[in-house]
């Protein structure tokens, strides 16, 4: 095996719910990288995650210092993605963290710098953008089914997630939140295939001061002090001139089917696309003039859970240079700056014209394979 | 019993929308009668003068007329405020089409000289009276929903200038979405959840100008002198959040709704450009809308029932529910949209009104 063939070595930081999509797609789906070993603050749990996928049980300071692995992929909660990416690349390694980026701007801004420097990748999910349903959308929008893109609205609703998650202090506290937790979703999605936002201007809140726990589980009938708002209605401003309105909310009862709505609007159609949180999906377009309706066929691959999928597009830049990763640091950046000065706006009662900036990824060759 | 005689009442404007307020106003409420109807195109006045059985007048006697206790004001939105005015001065109680002016400055001096005169001011539009929004209404003061929490309006619709002969009006200053279509989504939001005290807005005109597709002007092109897509949220004293999007860019039948959240469950409100249904109910926790019956009264085109509350308010000396404050609170928030976007910054919203009455029923 050559050099340039030999798989990209991946180490696990964080063993919880999400390491087990990570483990599985890093050690068969994609070729081009290998997973080596699994590293968390409990040693029992990166030990079980371990033995399952038969992969090395280490320390962080251990897999971040294994000269066989070369991504270290950051699954841990949203306030250690800075520090631990951080400690990765200072040690030499590209990182690649769940999202958020980061929980504030400058910490996201800052990785990317480090990166930079020390001439090392650094990306951040969700890479759902790189699935078959937003890659067809995509193709769509590059094949100009709808003209020139001059708005979209992406709205995900809901009451949660008391009601269903066994511990769910986190979601309702800075960092998380619709926003943070469900945004960078809709976000890198539209980000993706709009490009950059230069202005965001909204209104935020918590609609209620404290959420009581009803899910089975010992925490149930246990109070929760809500720290960030959970229901947030904005707007974007693209570069490009469309202009996106956000709505996030944990805080309103909404069906299924209009609970996520992510849409663009052009000068000649209109495409309904995919819940951003799935690789599949449906991409629906309608025609301006006409009205038709069309389902469009699935032009990519990748329609099942492919988490991991920006990690190997990471491994292929590494070895093979070309395209900068797709799901890149910038683009991460960029989303929680978004997130960030949305929140701004609304605290501050102002447009927030944003620092950061990105370019679109590339978008994925055609995939033969598609149905 | 001279309280109860019928207001008499003179229209002014004898274009397209006079036909329902005189088929209404002649035929289905009581309280109203219509003595004629007038317009700057005295052949206008004339044809629907005699297609209601009405006199045609000319503005002037209109106004003069001992008869005519009401104006109903049909003219177009730049000449409301006037028009207003002019009813006032002559001692006239006025109800002008929606929006009540075209600038708040117009639409403060109508009802100030209305305070000063001592006669009523109202404003289209008058569906949030209808039974669907009246059911609404009901269920929502029931509790069936807990506390409102956020009410959402989308109305997104392109292409007039492609069946409209003359559409000029939708892409000046006083049309466009906001102002053609807001005040449907903006009185049925506010007679349900209150007065707006806080306004962000983001608007653009995507295209600088439109070609007309039908009709004799067919190829003439408009420029497009108004924001044609509007985001706006909207921040209600009582707490709760809107989001309201208006557009003539893009068309989205499958989103266009007006849905209003609650704490204990979510109601979708019919199309605020009508008076009936459909309403539909999710409860919490549920995944699937519940249809509701429509249990008022009113529920087909009913325009004129504003003017009908007003008669009623006039002889009663008591409050009418499409009020000259809803009216201004609704041209003082569209503005405050407008300046949000141009300025940057949220804008504060200092007009008030009196939440309205449920219509009850007879």
């Amino acid at each position: 095996m050559t050099e340039t063939t030999r798989p990209v070595g991946i180490g696990i930081v964080g063993a919880g719910v999400i390491s087990e999509i990570y483990l599985k797609n890093t050690t068969g789906t994609f070729e081009n990288i290998r997973a080596v070993g699994i590293a968390d603050v409990l040693p029992e749990r990166a030990e079980a995650r371990a033995k399952e996928f038969g992969v090395k049980a280490m320390t962080v300071d251990e897999l971040i210092a294994d000269p066989e692995v070369e991504i270290v992929v950051n699954l841990t909660i949203p306030a250690a993605h800075y520090e631990v990416a951080k400690q990765a690349i200072e040690a030499g390694k590209s990182a690649y963290n769940e999202k958020p980026l980061a929980i504030t701007r400058e910490h996201a801004e800052e990785l990317v710098a480090l990166a930079k420097e020390k001439g090392v990748l650094v990306g951040g999910a969700p890479d759902t953008f790189l699935g078959g349903g937003l890659q067809t959308a995509r193709k769509a929008l590059e094949d100009g089914r709808i003209g020139t893109p001059v708005a979209a609205s992406a709205h995900f609703l809901g009451r949660g997630m008391e009601m269903w998650h066994p511990d769910p202090y986190f979601f309702f506290q800075p960092g998380a939140g619709p926003l943070f937790d469900v945004g960078p979703y809709y976000l890198t999605a539209l980000a993706s295939m709009l490009g950059p936002v230069k202005s965001v201007n909204g209104f935020a809140r918590a609609s209620f001061p404290e959420r009581i726990v009803t899910a089975d589980g010992p925490k149930k009938g246990e109070k929760i002090p809500v720290n960030t708002p959970t229901h947030i209605s904005a707007s974007m401003q693209f570069e490009s001139g469309v202009i996106a309105s956000l709505m996030a909310s944990f805080d309103v009862w909404e069906v299924r089917e209009r609970a996520t709505v992510l849409t663009i609007y052009g000068s000649e159609g209109t495409l309904h696309l995919p819940d951003p949180n799935t690789f599949g999906g449906t991409v629906t377009l309608v025609h301006e003039h006409t009205r038709e309706t069309e389902e469009l066929p699935l032009t990519h691959g990748h329609t099942e859970n492919s988490r991991g999928i920006g990690v190997s597009d990471m491994a292929r830049a590494l070895r093979e240079g070309g395209e900068p990763p797709r799901a890149s640091g910038e683009m991460a950046c960029h989303v929680v700056d978004i997130m960030v000065s949305v929140l701004e706006s609304a605290e501050e009662g102002r447009q927030v014209d944003l620092t950061t900036t990105m370019t679109r990824p590339a978008p994925l060759p055609p995939d033969a394979s598609a149905s | 019993m001279s309280t109860h005689a019928p207001v008499g009442i003179g229209i002014i404007g004898a274009g397209y929308i006079s036909s329902i307020y005189l088929e209404n106003c002649t035929t289905r409420f009581d309280n109203l009668r219509v003595v004629g109807v007038a317009d700057i195109v005295p052949a206008n006045a004339q044809r629907q003068a005699e297609r209601y059985g009405v006199a045609a007048m000319s503005i002037d006697d209109l106004l003069a007329s001992p008869e005519i206790e009401i104006v109903v004001n049909l003219t177009i939105p730049a000449a409301h405020g006037e028009v207003a005015l002019q009813a006032i001065e002559a001692g006239k109680s006025v109800y002008n089409e929606k929006p009540l002016a075209a600038t708040r400055e117009s639409a403060r001096e109508v009802l100030d000289r209305a305070a000063e005169r001592g006669v009523l001011v109202g404003s289209a539009p008058d569906t949030f009276l209808g039974g669907g929004l009246q059911t609404a209404r009901a269920l929502l003061d029931e509790g069936l929903i807990g506390t409102p929490v956020a009410v959402t309006g989308m109305m997104l619709t392109s292409g007039h200038e492609r069946w409209h002969p003359n559409p000029d009006f939708y892409y000046k200053p006083g049309g466009g979405p906001l102002f053609d279509m807001g005040p449907y989504y903006l009185a049925a939001m506010l007679s349900l959840l209150g007065p707006v005290v806080r306004v962000s807005g983001t608007a653009t005109a995507t295209y600088e100008t439109r070609t007309i597709k039908s009709g004799p002007r067919k190829g003439e092109v408009i420029t497009v002198e108004t924001p044609t897509h509007i985001l706006a949220t909207l921040d209600f004293a009582e707490g709760p959040r809107a989001s309201l999007t208006t557009s003539f860019d893009v068309h989205d039948t499958r989103h266009s709704t007006l849905v209003l959240y609650g704490s204990e469950g979510t109601l979708r409100l019919p199309d605020p450009n009508t008076f009936g249904g459909p309403l539909e109910h999710l409860r919490a926790g549920a995944d699937q809308w519940e249809s509701i019956e429509v249990s008022r009264p009113f529920t087909d085109n009913s325009r004129g029932l504003g003017v009908s509350d007003m008669a009623r308010a006039l002889r009663d000396d008591a409050p009418h529910r499409a009020s000259g404050e809803l009216g201004y609170h609704i041209v003082d928030i569209m503005h405050a949209v407008l300046e949000s976007s141009e300025q940057g910054r949220h804008v504060p919203v200092t007009s008030t009104f009196a939440r309205p009455q449920p219509l009850t029923a007879g």
